[in-house]
């Protein structure tokens, strides 16, 4: 494609140069459009010289004050904009381009088709050839991924030959001309990578004819030069403070040991520099510089940079804490930062902020002895006790405190948790062979008996409730199994609470029912259990804030119901209805219900949980045995560990004895339209069985490359959750060590319903109907479609067979072929401690991952959010959605939570309780893996966004977990306000 | 002539017990002004035209026959890319249709199963006789929805074939009937009549739409309470009509009748002296 290029030169008294540069722009083999040329009040004939020339191409500006590069460049630009133009190409007059410069750039742009380019530099070479010192650009962390084709991404560039698209200058407006000279080059590029990325193209080659290759410093700056000095300090201070304050004071605190370097030095002239930076910085900080927006309406938004509001206040106030009392410790920093995260997002008064950073500031404690048994020792010794109101338990978690996490530590799974109901601290003593494995577990014996023994000293002095009995079984736990329900429960507390204690982030609390089943006895009476039950739950509800990783509500507290016990018949009991009638009666969203059910489980029951669902409280999540347990033993879990799974926070499959790590990456199945694009030549896919291939085999590139992550990950070595493991209590090993059971790692995946939808329109509107190319539509693609509305139009009207049993395209054909692909590349991955990798299609990431992702071809723009887990695009015919999830593939790798997600008015599930039953239980027999469902409707939603504090308690369900509607971010909240929309729209 | 079905809707509640899938036939022997369904009304098919889907973004922006009109044009319709000009009835074979109804068979239970509505499903049904056959064989659980303006034989079908009647009581003053909905009462009370002789009380309930003026007048009241009274059925529905068709009848350029809404009150009333026949009266919300 031919795009419209603009060159801009500003040129100031080199006239010769100029004439050399001219002559190499007007010679480039790919043709400009227009030569803006800008005359900063030359005085040696170049005015006449420009006003000689007669050249179509040649747009002359000349100004009467020379205004300086940057005010050159700023009218330059501005003018070659305003002419109209797709590309502006800037230089310096004394940049001398080879005939293939720009049309190597132009080149360069089509390889980084569907990258967000911000600009494209060219290699800049001094005279003589080798490289300019004034112009070399570092390179970003990540540089080479279009290294082959000879691009390179950097992270500045400077007006030396520099390509911007117009669109980029549109959105984020023109250098500044304040600046006058230096450093205005990079402000500009800084200010475009914020939004989008810059490349260094190799093979485009531009001259910089200086008059020596020498890079500026001021050290050896010579004496007539060092007054410019004034212009780099004052503009990057100015730079700086749009940035934010963090940059100013990190450029003054360089500046500052700049300053008395010099001094303290013997270079020339060094009083005067001293005093031009001095007048520089001091300039700098008084500048006030307004960025200027070709559209007026742009520039509001963007130009107040500075962070000048409450929230950075409050953050250097907790800074203030932070430096004075643990600056050495990095970790401290990151802790508190995170926790006031956290917060922030569920306590929004000022006052409350203060409140909590002064006493984050001076309370929070990070133990790092290089030892964990240490550090977990001084930990539990020094945590203050909080404990929460209760009738029955005590529950405490001293939030300031916790233990160093140097890499990254085992999470978001389960303990096992009847180790210790079911036998004493001291049982838990191992023989001491000299292993390192069995010291560390005596010592965390140790420790915990130490940890039980001040709970049961503190308990005595507060006024707990039950503070006599949990005292006593705080000393019956050092000796003792577990002899009551209470006391069990309180056991998986202490559990739970040391667990949170270390930032063992997300840990479901296991099969509840089937853990306590043994306690039950003939005189509980249904309501005392759902007395204790609810308080338990309550419980483990406190610190919610704390506990909620991304999203407030995102806390991983999972309790497992039902499903099959070691002997494959349904288990369900007094604990299982009581768990169920405590959620639906506490109407909180935290801890979270899934329901193991299989074609056995009582239709009370059944009716039980749908009763829960429509109170809109998003629990329980219903999980297939019948499906779940054949697949787990297919993949290599033994029988009884199938059985007995449990899930990681949201609905990822954990069977029983294992400690898997389900949620190490984010697969997404959309990816592959950039990759194809950038890796094949679109004119060669001219069959659909060319493209699809090549698509797969794009997709599975990317999938292997998600699978490899898991090789880098180094784990934190962790004996408590060691300790609580029983297969590393068998091998003797430590969990990081690979001393789980199987050590298989998941993915999780997101946008298969757009990938599949988008497939099968290319292959309907590209290969069969031929009414564009592929080519031409992935060029309308690239546009996010502007100037193609009717084309988007089609794309997003065309039937949506995700999530449809009309199999007249086979979807669900097309669908399973690429899970099988996915299989196929995973099957033969293992990770050092020989574990495999399993996937999911359902994940957290639809709106996170969708919102940086470009458009597809089933009518989704760029960066809308993808469909969310086995969902339909549009209408909720729910009977076709069940029939298509049943028949997905699930079996192989692709276990790793599957979950379809609805939305249903609460109205309609209320007034057709027993038939919706019906549906849910049939969905099951026929084979649907996992479901979920948003019970609301839309009009309750609009009216909490709109007046959040009118709806306090408001939940909805959000990726897998339950939360309140208020604390949710805008996006979600829209996303769920649109899905209700869309299904009232269907169901009435 | 084929029948056309306009739409199949899956996981019905508020058909008949269990869920359901219902088939709109179209074409039907009334044309009730209130209708909810206009497109069910003519037997042909009918394009429809979606103002607010037409968009400037339209290649065919300055060509097109419908936007200039906004009446659907069949030329038109291959250009829309915007999903703005659409038809309304399909035909499917015996098998087509019997694929469609089977694929919810799970959930249909023992209760559950498949719902003719229409138009008049009566009609249309005799052409079907293969598919509800099989739909028997495989015990599926039939009902229809029928206001019984239909030939004799058409009547005398569906009593050898489908399990259970939901019959609509609309107007049955003979003039007024004739002048409004364009049907003889004749024909309906004959039809009632035969088959309430053959199928008894159990399978049929009747479904009364109450608008003041057209079906709430004392005359016609009067009427109802006797045929309540003759052929006592398992249930009465009665229900204020809805503007749902509203939207519909602008797309196929059709003026909406209005067609007055009665609240709760009125209702109940109704109900309190339908009850005096001894008969179950229930009020539809939807």
């Amino acid at each position: 494609m031919k795009y419209n290029v603009n060159a801009v030169i500003v040129t100031c008294n080199r006239r010769k140069l100029l004439q050399q540069a001219l002559e190499s722009l007007l010679n480039q083999t790919y043709e400009l459009n227009k030569i803006v040329v800008v005359n900063n009040a030359s005085t040696d004939g170049t005015k006449e010289y420009l006003d000689s020339l007669e050249d179509e191409h040649l747009v002359v500006l000349h100004k009467e004050v020379n205004e300086g590069g940057a005010g050159g460049f700023y009218y330059g630009i501005k003018e070659a904009y305003d002419i109209g133009c797709d590309f502006v190409w800037i230089m310096d007059d004394d940049t001398i381009c080879i005939p293939e410069s720009l049309e190597r750039l132009m080149e360069s742009f089509e390889v980084l088709n569907g990258r967000p380019v911000g600009f494209l530099a060219s290699n800049v070479l001094y005279k003589d050839g080798n490289p300019c010192f004034m112009n070399i650009c570092h390179p970003e962390y990540v540089w080479n991924e279009f290294v082959a084709e000879g691009i390179v991404r950097i992270t500045h560039c400077s007006f030396v030959a520099m390509l911007i698209p117009t669109w980029v200058i549109k959105e984020v407006g023109f250098p500044i001309k304040e600046y006058f000279i230096w450093g205005d080059d990079g402000e500009y590029s800084t200010r475009i990578l914020q939004k989008y990325e810059g490349y260094l193209c190799g093979k485009s080659v531009v001259y910089h004819y200086m008059n020596e290759n020498v890079g500026v410093d001021i050290w050896n700056v010579e004496e007539s030069r060092i007054d410019r000095f004034f212009y780099f300090y004052r503009n990057w201070m100015c730079t700086n403070k749009m940035r934010s304050q963090m940059a100013v004071k990190q450029f003054e605190r360089e500046s500052k040991a700049l300053i008395k370097s010099i001094r303290k030095s013997n270079t020339s002239n060094k009083w005067r520099k001293i005093k031009v930076i001095k007048q520089g910085l001091r300039e700098g900080r008084k500048f006030d510089v307004t960025i200027q927006y070709p559209d007026k309406s742009n520039a509001a938004k963007t130009t107040n940079t500075s962070r000048k509001g409450i929230k950075y206040r409050l953050f250097r106030i907790f800074r203030y804490f932070a430096v004075k009392y643990d600056i050495k410790t990095q970790g401290y920093v990151t802790y508190c930062k995170e926790l006031y995260r956290k917060f922030v997002k569920v306590e929004p008064t000022t006052w409350e902020k203060i409140k909590f950073l002064i006493k984050g500031g001076l309370r929070t404690k990070l133990y790092d002895s290089g030892s964990k048994t240490n550090d977990l020792s001084q930990l539990l010794k020094e945590v203050k006790f909080d404990f929460c109101e209760s009738k029955y338990f005590a529950y405490t978690v001293d939030v300031y405190k916790t233990w160093k996490i140097k890499t990254r530590q085992m999470a978001n799974c389960a303990i096992d948790y009847e180790l210790l109901l079911n036998h004493s601290l001291d049982d838990l003593r191992m023989e001491d062979d000299g292993e390192q494995y069995t010291s560390e577990n005596n010592q965390i014996v140790e420790i915990l008996k130490e940890y039980c023994d001040r709970l049961a000293q503190e308990v005595g002095k507060r006024n707990l409730k039950n503070r006599d009995s949990i005292a006593v079984w705080m000393k019956k736990i050092q000796s003792h199994p577990a002899e009551s329900l209470e006391e069990a429960l309180q056991r998986i507390l202490v559990m739970n609470q040391v667990m949170w204690q270390t930032r063992h982030i997300q840990m479901g609390l296991g099969r509840l029912d089937l853990l306590l089943e043994k306690y039950i006895r003939d005189d509980m009476t249904e309501e005392y259990l759902e007395d204790v039950l609810s308080d338990f739950i309550q419980v483990l509800h406190s610190y919610y804030w704390m506990k909620s990783e991304e999203m407030p509500g995102d806390t991983g507290q999972i309790i497992i119901l039902g499903g099959l016990d070691a002997n494959g018949k349904y288990v369900c009991n007094q604990i299982t209805y009581a768990v169920i009638r405590a959620i639906k009666k506490l109407q909180i969203p935290d801890p979270k219900v899934l329901l193991r059910v299989t074609s056995e489980t009582p239709e009370n029951l059944w009716k039980l949980a749908v009763d829960c669902i429509s109170t809109g409280v998003g629990s329980p999540l219903i999980s297939n045995d019948d499906r779940i347990i054949p697949s787990l033993t297919e993949f290599g879990y033994e029988l009884e560990d199938a059985r007995n799974y449990v899930t990681s926070a949201c609905w990822e499959i954990i069977p029983g004895n294992s400690c898997e790590q389900n949620n190490i990456g984010v697969f997404d199945f959309a990816a592959a339209f950039d990759l194809l694009a950038k890796k094949e030549d679109l004119d060669a896919l001219d069959t659909w069985d060319k493209f699809i291939w090549q698509y797969s085999v794009q997709m599975c590139g990317h999938a292997n490359f998600m699978v490899h992550l898991v090789d880098y990950i180094e784990w934190e070595k962790d004996p408590l959750m060691s300790f609580f493991k029983v297969a590393c209590r068998e091998s003797h090993t430590d969990i990081s060590e690979g001393g789980g059971k199987y050590n298989n790692y998941g993915v999780l995946s997101v946008g298969l319903s757009n990938t599949v939808n988008s497939l099968i329109n290319i292959r309907k509107y590209v290969y069969e109907e031929k009414r564009f190319t592929l080519k031409e539509l992935y060029t309308m693609r690239n546009k996010n479609f502007v100037g193609n509305e009717d084309v988007h139009a089609l794309l997003k009207n065309s039937k949506k067979y995700f999530g449809e049993d009309d199999q007249t395209q086979d979807a669900i054909g097309l669908a399973n072929w690429l899970i099988m692909r996915i299989n196929e590349t995973v099957v033969d991955y293992r990770n050092r401690f020989d574990g495999r990798v399993k996937f999911g299609l359902s994940s957290p990431g639809y709106i996170t991952i969708g919102t940086n992702m470009p458009a597809t071809f089933d009518g989704r723009l760029d960066y809308e959010a993808y469909n969310v887990h086995i969902s339909a695009d549009d209408n909720q015919n729910i009977t076709a959605l069940l029939n298509f999830a049943s028949q997905l593939k699930y079996d192989e790798a692709g276990f790793n939570g599957n979950v379809v997600d609805f939305t249903m008015s609460p109205q309609f599930i209320r007034d057709n309780m027993d038939k919706f039953v019906t549906l849910l239980r049939a969905s099951i027999k026929s084979g649907v893996f996992q479901m979920q469902m948003n019970v609301i409707d839309s009009t309750t939603l609009m009216a909490a966004k709109k007046n959040p504090e009118k709806y306090p308690n408001l939940i909805v369900r959000v990726w897998g977990f339950s939360a309140y509607f208020k604390d949710l971010p805008e996006e979600y909240k829209d996303f769920v306000i649109e899905r209700a929309i869309k299904n009232e729209a269907a169901n009435n | 002539m084929k029948p056309l079905i306009t739409n199949i809707q899956r996981f019905c509640v508020h058909d008949g017990p269990g869920i359901r899938t219902t088939v709109f036939f179209k074409g039907c022997s009334l044309h009730c002004p209130w209708c909810a369904n206009p497109e069910n009304i003519s037997f042909n098919e009918q394009y429809f035209y979606i103002k607010e889907k037409c968009s400037v973004f339209c290649k065919y922006v300055h060509t097109c026959k419908t936007r200039k009109t906004a009446v659907a044009n069949e030329e038109d319709i291959l250009n829309c890319c915007f999903g703005a000009i659409g038809k309304f009835g399909k035909h499917y074979s015996n098998d087509e249709l019997f694929d469609e109804l089977v694929k919810d068979v799970q959930y249909y239970g023992n209760d559950g199963g498949v719902t003719f509505s229409g138009g008049e499903s009566l009609l249309f049904l005799p052409y079907y006789d293969q598919m509800v056959q099989k739909l028997r064989e495989k015990k599926i659980n039939t009902c229809v929805e029928t206001a019984l303006f239909v030939p004799k034989d058409k009547v005398e079908w569906a009593i050898e074939n489908i399990d259970f009647f939901y019959v609509d009581i609309k107007v049955l003053e003979e003039g007024t009937c004739h002048e409004i909905l364009g049907g003889d009462t004749g024909i309906f009370l004959s039809n009632l009549k035969f088959l309430y002789d053959r199928i008894g009380r159990e399978k049929i309930i009747y479904r009364m739409p109450i608008i003041a003026g057209i079906t709430l007048t004392d005359a016609n009241v009067e009427i109802v309470k006797h045929v309540l009274n003759d052929f006592p059925p398992k249930r009465v529905e009665i229900f204020s009509v809805h503007n749902l068709g509203k939207k519909k009848y602008e797309r196929l350029n059709k003026e909406p009748a209005a067609a007055p809404q009665v609240g709760m009150d009125i209702l109940s009333e109704v109900k309190k002296c339908m009850e005096t026949t001894g008969n179950e009266v229930v009020i539809n919300s939807i």
